[in-house]
């Protein structure tokens, strides 16, 4: 984590690819968590 | 020439039929020479120009106006517009069939196209806007083939697979529009890093904004430009609830297109004002900048504002079509005409002959499938044993 | 001897470190990036290139080029403004400043510490090399050609003649020769040391040197310094940068700072319009929900009012029925017994006369 980039680029190049997993991962998780949220609704049909 | 496009039993020798005949078989012959001999041999493209009228045109273009598929299903399964339900399917096949040929004609401009997934696979390449762009259209277009696959699995009697896809429905509506802001958004982000290219009045540091604003008003001007067609062409096609609704649905797309132009005609302003480009306005550039905002979108809004309000059908057909040609406008002002502007005109790119004969062939292959299912398949129409299904 | 001149940074160490060098600043982390310590470039002295061509000579043998139509020796090419090409990875041109004598000024890859084509490249064809020079892989690239459209040098070209491996072809800075102690082939071929290779820090500080010591001569500028956030070349000139052909518009924002902010709204939007999109989505299913409650209690308030009224119809009906019949009954009271006391009546009248027909009725009975 305390690796020192040089450039922005690598910076970027490093920090974007984390952002495009966590982004991956929340779409996922978001679907989820709403199944979770409204597994109890009287009405839980589209 | 409306009735003709997609007449029915009329027999095979229509106009139409006659004239995409021949594109299909010039296209065929243009896709061996470029297949064969490369880029070079078909295209005008140039060490100054490598992106020319299949990035400008066919990419840009074609996904923007593909936008009535988002447009139309959040109205109506978000927004609560529910009687613009009919309006769904066909808004989501020109969508597909949109993004679809965008990829195709990806498959042509891409000096390896057998690469195609390399971003993904090997690349990586997180930095660029267009990882982004090809990220969000790839998952985009799955999106819209599962969107649309319930019109596909009800003509095959597939009810099954179908009743499950229909349970999956807001969840892809919602997919689809994080997926399409995302992407509309970058392909006007594609020109951020390049300012020194592209002319001041047209970059902006808002330019993914302008892109993203315009492609709602395409989304909403071909959804009304579209339905004006399919309604003369494939009127035998068109089910109860389509027929009720289209005028509604006209009339409210027509309000939120001339309030959509509105919006970003004074977003196009705030651009200007945050470079201080006033004194381009009287440059030659400045001039054909302002063709494009009081002609391809201040006048648009207008025509739809007087349509709705007199609630005359022709005016507000009139304004979907300038509407759309001003998104085709601004796509080649972007990515060609303004692009490169410093540049002697023999520098410039003109696009050769077959480049637009290819263009053409996509855009006539998007029509004769369009008609192909429009023609079999429950587009216009729910089908009878899933009325009240939805 | 020339040689060891025109490379004497070649080994000198970082002699020029804590200098003002091109840096670019993260908006994310406000961190300050520097570049590759110790990483090479080129310094072109545009005030000392006499338009020989022999750069470009040994540039296409360096690099394997095909050979072009007319030969390195031939002048003549310099009447015609030129660019970068796919067997030419640099070019001089000539330019006729006003009042002055001709000047020439050398273009190639001006190898970016933060390139433009690098962080455009989807599939990161392009490299920043820790030696300095900005590397393409054609092994990898798909050839979508973002990279030239980004380029703000205009220098990378494409080979749109091939059909089934067309690559991207610019300048290496001959990193394969630098990576074995050699200079780069235009520098070693350049007669005039219009080219010194060194470190870039070396470079800068040599360039600012020159500019200081011949005060007049030279604009007072190292092109490359700053710009797009500063490149491994640097060049110094004693003409306005903009008659010899070079962008003075460019700015100092590095093309991945211009690109940050755009990036940065991506996960925004992936992250907060689900959140939006199923607010809205709930509302509507909400107020759809309200409204069938409410049209289900306006129904049933319907029947019950409808049945209300039905019940007290009938009561009226039945009581008005009732009212009818009891008339009706009075009335056929009344109507009888009027007809009883007109039959009497009439009896009386004719008294006598009856007599004589009840005669046969008694007859009868």
């Amino acid at each position: 984590m305390t690796h020192e980039f040089y450039t922005l680029y690598d910076h970027m190049l490093h920090s974007e690819t984390i952002i495009y997993m966590i982004m991956g991962i929340s779409l996922v998780a978001f679907t989820l968590y709403w199944f979770f949220i409204t597994g109890r609704d009287d009405n839980a049909d589209d | 020439m409306n009735e003709q496009i997609m007449a029915p039993k009329k027999g095979l020798m229509t106009p139409f039929n006659i004239g995409a005949a021949i594109i299909v078989v010039a296209g065929i012959i243009i896709t061996i020479l470029r297949f064969t001999l490369g880029l070079g041999a078909v295209t005008n493209l140039s060490d100054y120009y490598p992106w020319g009228i299949w990035i400008g045109f066919d990419l840009m273009v074609g996904v923007a106006l593909a936008a009535g598929g988002y447009v139309t299903s959040s109205a109506c399964y978000l927004f609560g517009m529910k009687r613009y339900h009919a309006a769904v399917r066909p808004a989501i096949l020109t969508g597909f069939l949109g993004y679809f040929f965008v990829v195709v004609s990806l498959i042509y401009d891409l000096g390896r196209p057998w690469r195609l997934p390399y971003p993904f696979l090997l690349g990586w390449g997180t930095t660029s806007m267009l990882f982004e762009v090809a990220f969000c259209v790839a998952l985009y277009l799955t999106v819209l083939f599962l969107e649309f696959s319930p019109v596909a699995l009800e003509w095959l009697g597939l009810k099954k697979a179908r009743n499950l896809v229909h349970k999956l429905t807001i969840l892809l509506t919602i997919l689809g529009v994080v997926l399409s802001t995302l992407h509309q958004s970058s392909l006007g982000a594609l020109f951020i890093p390049a300012p020194s290219k592209l002319h001041p009045l047209w970059y902006s540091e808002y330019i993914a904004v302008f892109f993203f604003v315009s492609s709602i008003v395409a989304g909403l001007s071909m959804v009304i430009f579209e339905g004006a067609i399919s309604h003369k062409a494939l009127h035998h096609r068109m089910g109860k609830e389509y027929l009720e609704n289209h005028d509604d649905l006209t009339l409210g797309f027509a309000k939120a297109a001339s309030m959509v132009l509105a919006g970003y005609f004074t977003i196009k302003w705030v651009g200007v004002a945050a470079g201080n480009h006033w004194d381009l306005l009287a440059t030659g550039y400045g001039l054909w900048f302002l063709v494009e905002m009081f002609g391809f979108i201040a006048l648009p809004s207008v025509l739809y504002a007087v349509g709705v309000r007199e609630k005359k059908f022709g005016v507000i057909k009139i304004a979907a079509v300038i509407s759309v040609l001003g998104i085709i406008v601004n796509r080649l002002n972007v990515s060609i005409i303004c692009f490169n502007w410093y540049l002697p005109s023999a520098d410039r790119y003109v696009p050769s002959w077959m480049e637009v004969v290819i263009s053409l062939f996509m855009v006539t292959l998007i029509m004769l499938v369009f008609r192909f299912i429009a023609n079999r398949m429950p587009l216009f129409d729910t089908h009878p044993d899933y009325r009240d299904n939805h | 001897m020339s040689l060891s001149r025109r490379s004497f940074l070649f080994g000198l160490g970082a002699a020029g470190t804590g200098l003002a060098v091109g840096k670019t600043a993260s908006a994310s982390t406000g961190k300050e990036f520097t570049g590759y310590p110790d990483s090479y470039g080129v310094l072109h002295d545009i005030s000392r290139c006499v338009g020989c061509r022999q750069c470009e000579g040994a540039c296409n043998t360096v690099n394997d080029l095909d050979a072009p139509e007319k030969p390195f020796t031939d002048t003549s090419v310099l009447d015609t403004k030129r660019r970068t090409g796919q067997e030419s990875f640099t070019v001089v041109n000539r330019f006729e400043p006003k009042g002055k004598r001709p000047h020439f000024a050398k273009i190639q890859c001006n190898h970016c510490q933060e390139p433009a084509c690098a962080s455009v490249c989807f599939v990161r064809a392009f490299k920043k090399s820790p030696e300095g020079p900005v590397v393409y892989n054609p092994d990898i690239c798909v050839g979508c050609r973002y990279c030239m459209v980004a380029c703000p040098f205009d220098v990378p070209a494409y080979e749109y003649d091939k059909a089934f491996s067309p690559r991207v072809r610019k300048c290496t800075m001959c990193a394969p020769r630098i990576a074995e102690g050699k200079l780069p082939g235009c520098v070693e071929a350049c007669p005039k040391e219009a080219l010194v290779f060194g470190k870039r820090d070396d470079l800068l500080a040599l360039a600012k040197e020159r500019i200081k010591k011949h005060p007049g001569r030279y604009i007072d500028h190292v092109y490359g310094e700053k710009e797009m956030g500063g490149t491994a070349w640097l060049y110094i000139s004693d003409v306005p940068f903009e008659e010899v052909g070079m962008r003075t518009d460019l700015g100092s924002k590095s093309a991945p700072a211009l690109t940050s902010g755009a990036l940065g709204v991506v996960p925004m939007v992936v992250g907060l319009w689900p959140v939006f999109l199923t607010g809205m989505y709930g509302m509507t299913k909400r107020r759809e929900k309200v409204a069938a409650q409410d049209q289900k209690v306006a129904v049933t308030a319907a029947v019950q009012e409808a049945e209300a009224k039905a019940a007290q119809e009938l009561e009226v009906c039945r009581a008005k029925a009732k009212t009818d019949q009891e008339k009706a009954l009075a009335k056929a009271d009344k109507e009888r017994e009027a007809a009883i006391a007109k039959a009497l009546e009439e009896a009386a009248t004719k008294e006598v006369p009856p007599e004589t027909d009840e005669t046969p009725h008694g007859e009868e009975a």
